[in-house]
């Protein structure tokens, strides 16, 4: 892991203790110019650890609370009839002019406003009676959500939870780190003592840099391979679709970077698979598998690229 | 081992048991047919394959698409899927009012997270009985159904005669062979056959030696081959149970577990094969008992007609008027097979006896497969050598090659294919994550440089640049070591194998 995303994590380690992983895996995810879906239980401390991440990596960052009655107007902006000209001005809506935008409960927002979002995801812009305004670079949507089921919520539709690059979970935290936690809010407030440690600029740089990152034919081969899989998977109704490879592969460059190599070798599309493609696979009703099972399937019936790669270099 | 082979197993057993305990032909011949029967591919599958377990890339027309349908959230389905009828407490929030005008009941949507804590349980319950039902059935039509076929054949008095008449018919049927097959093996007495005997064993013990070392299908098919030509090339022939265990062995050897193509035709070949052997084991009647018995039948005969025994040889056939008296009960066992046996001189001076006009194709043709086998089976052993050869000869080659990155990955692959042989490989994981593992397989030592050339090889295989002469030094270095660690561990045979068959 590169020293400059160690610091990283030691600032967001004042907060939120024990998830040193997760952490790494959201930075690599916005490295990635991806998008994060957090996917918990409530109070696990989704929230804290966006907001702690934010301020560590010194961009803006805006917090929105989706609600049923949050219109697609809140996010994207409006236009207002001005009076004193007699023309229409355009007021910016939650989305633009901030590179973190902190969605909370995303799954409790109006399918409308979920499609509002889809646009800005995709594209990094949002569209307003015909104009086309652009969002801040690097711009980067953490959202959260409770698991579906609880109260007043609605699973994600499916075209959404594609544009995310991952999703991942944070799970209770085990004794030692509770106590920790406990310990440090007694009398102070840990995300105070946040410091900026990876200005904006530096970012961007990086993002560059993990963009320059190779990926040869094996590697791709095995990307292909495992999407195409997971299409012809018996548990599987809808597999994982050719975006879902791209982020594999936008993903696995981010985890070779952060390794210090310009090149992805076939255990970084490995590592990040699950996080990457989970979210992806839309199980058959009654198949009695689990996500999780199927990831765990296609990773062992898939050759792995280094097998395939023993007679020397890799050939079509 | 694999349930289907034990299934197999036990289903063996029985028929062998019942073969040894009931002595009659008609029997044995059912018998060895359900002992056949597991060997047809699509009987095969019915029987032993888990129905539960779907095939992959086909959808029904059934399920419909979830993202042209729009149906893939819980409680828009059709109702059952997911919702549920309407129980005092529910919220009202949570009635479908849609479904429940339209089925005329009140439903209430069912909530995801009861489905995956009861439902799915109950569902993996309902999918498990019916396993477990589709088992019940297939024991019954592998089992019992042959076993009432037995039992009815046995007990039936119509039956049991028909069988006997059935068994007269072959007994005929072996003994016109047999007039056809005698004279081809005139001999002066005292002939002693211990050397002819001598090189069958020898011949067979190249095929078995090859089987054995090299676990191939192929052999055992080629073996079963020669035991089955041989036989009917010589017209002599082991015992019939003998018989019917190597061809159950070879069968054995040859099934597969895998359903594959290839693998239904090659196990489609053999049960074609095995009928051949059943019938050539039971219709020409040609074991060794028959045949000392119609020996001494001759010379009874030639004894008694003196040179006028040609005269019988206008008889067309041979035979005509053989019967034999059969009671089938089991009861009686070894006697009743003895008195079966005792034939009727059917024919004298077979020496001048011609052959039948006809050409008999069955016979040519086992006898074309038998000389190719027999034209083939001398140069095995070069050819398997030749091929080691070649095989050293490229793989040295690529570790010399003048590319880096290729002699790498070669070198690497070795060693990988070296660990994969002693069972300390780790599979499809990625060779970055096998030192772990290799930590307490092999040692700490080994697994840090391991770890050391799993670098370097991802960075051959996969970065596009040539690593440095000290990295191919190093691999080969490190395939040095693995070969000397893991030979020392093999023991006396495997260390054989391992150097001569599995890694080169």
């Amino acid at each position: 892991m590169r020293r400059r995303l160690e610091t990283v994590l030691d600032e967001v380690e004042k907060v939120i203790s024990g998830k040193r992983e997760t952490v790494a895996k959201i930075l690599l995810a916005f490295l990635a110019r991806g998008h994060v879906l957090l996917d918990d239980v409530p109070g696990v401390g989704k929230t804290t650890l966006a907001t702690a991440l934010s301020r560590a990596v010194g961009l803006s960052c805006r917090r929105v609370q989706f609600t049923p009655d949050v219109m697609p107007s809140d996010l994207a902006g409006f236009s207002m009839y001005d009076r004193s000209t007699g023309s229409f001005v355009y007021r910016p809506g939650a989305l633009c002019g901030v590179n973190i935008i902190m969605g909370d409960e995303i799954n409790r927002a109006s399918s409308k406003t979920q499609s509002a979002l889809l646009e800005a995801m995709e594209e990094k812009q949002v569209t307003v009676d015909g104009t086309t305004y652009p969002l801040e670079k690097p711009f980067l949507v953490i959202a959260t959500q409770n698991s579906v089921g609880a109260a007043g919520t609605q699973a994600l539709p499916y075209a959404q939870m594609d544009r995310f690059l991952v999703r991942l979970s944070l799970g209770y935290p085990d004794y030692e780190s509770q106590m920790t936690m406990l310990k440090d809010r007694q009398g102070r407030e840990p995300m105070e003592e946040i410091r900026c440690v990876l200005p904006g600029e530096e970012v961007a740089q990086m993002q560059k840099e993990v963009s320059t990152v190779t990926s040869s034919d094996a590697v791709l081969d095995y990307i292909t391979r495992l999407t195409m899989a997971s299409r012809e998977h018996g548990a599987v109704s809808v597999g994982i679709s050719p975006r879902g490879a791209l982020f594999l592969d936008r993903a696995a460059k981010a985890r070779a970077w952060a390794d210090d190599r310009d090149y992805t070798v076939g255990a970084d599309v490995r590592d990040v698979f699950g996080d990457v493609c989970s979210h992806r696979i839309l199980l058959k009703d009654g198949s009695g598998e689990t996500a999780e099972g199927v990831i765990k399937d296609l990773l062992k019936m898939t050759e792995s690229p280094d097998r395939r790669s023993f007679s020397g270099r890799w050939k079509a | 081992m694999k349930k289907s082979l034990t299934g197999y197993f036990v289903w063996l057993f029985a028929a062998v048991c019942l073969y040894f305990f009931e002595n009659n032909p008609g029997t044995r011949i059912v018998l060895c047919l359900t002992a056949v029967f597991p060997l047809i591919p699509g009987f095969r599958r019915a029987v032993f394959s888990c129905p539960g377990r779907k095939e992959p890339g086909k959808r029904t027309n059934s399920e419909k698409d979830p993202l042209t349908s729009g149906q893939y959230l819980p409680g828009k389905g059709d109702p059952g899927v997911g919702v549920r009828p309407y129980a005092p407490g529910d919220p009202a929030a949570r009635i479908h009012w849609k479904l429940s005008a339209r089925y005329d009941e009140i439903l209430t949507r069912a909530e995801e997270l009861e489905q995956s804590d009861g439902e799915r349980e109950k569902e993996k319950k309902d999918a498990g009985d019916g396993t477990a039902g589709k088992r019940r059935i297939a024991f019954c039509l592998y089992i019992l159904w042959p076993a009432a076929i037995l039992a009815c054949l046995l007990l039936v008095p119509g039956l049991r005669r028909s069988a006997g008449a059935l068994c007269n018919r072959i007994f005929e049927e072996s003994e016109r062979l047999n007039t056809y097959l005698y004279p081809r093996f005139a001999v002066p007495d005292g002939q002693g056959i211990l050397p002819a005997a001598g090189c069958l064993c020898l011949i067979f013990a190249g095929p078995l030696a090859a089987m054995i070392l090299m676990r191939s299908r192929l052999t055992a098919l080629c073996f079963m081959l020669f035991t089955v030509g041989f036989q009917v090339y010589f017209g002599l022939s082991l015992p019939s149970w003998m018989n019917a265990a190597l061809f159950l062995l070879f069968a054995l050897w040859c099934m597969g577990n895998r359903e594959t193509i290839r693998e239904n035709a090659r196990i489609l070949s053999l049960a074609v094969l095995s009928a051949i052997l059943v019938t050539y084991i039971f219709f020409p009647g040609v074991n060794a008992a028959t045949e000392s018995a119609s020996e001494r039948a001759r010379d009874l005969m030639a004894d008694i007609a003196g040179t006028d025994a040609g005269a019988f040889l206008d008889l067309p056939g041979a035979v005509s008027e053989t019967r034999h008296t059969h009671d089938l009960s089991p009861m009686e066992g070894e006697a009743s097979a003895r008195s079966e046996r005792e034939y009727r001189p059917v024919s004298v001076g077979e020496q001048q006896i011609s052959g039948p006009e006809r050409t008999d194709w069955v016979r040519v043709l086992l006898l074309v497969l038998l000389a190719a086998a027999l034209l083939i089976l001398p140069f095995l052993p070069f050819l398997v050598l030749n091929e080691r050869r070649k095989k050293v000869r490229e793989t040295t080659a690529l570790f010399e090659n003048g590319d880096t990155a290729e002699a790498v990955c070669a070198i690497f692959g070795r060693v990988i294919a070296w660990l994969d042989a002693m069972d300390c490989g780790q599979g499809n994981l990625p060779c970055r994550d096998w030192a772990q593992g290799l930590e307490q397989t092999v040692s700490p030592d080994y697994a840090l440089r391991f770890a050391r050339c799993a670098a370097a090889f991802e960075e051959a295989a996969y970065s596009g640049r040539a690593p440095g002469e000290d990295k191919r030094r190093e691999a080969l270095e490190l395939l040095k070591d693995t070969r000397n660690i893991l030979l020392q561990r093999a023991d006396g045979f495997r260390r054989f194998r391992l150097r001569y068959f599995d890694c080169l």
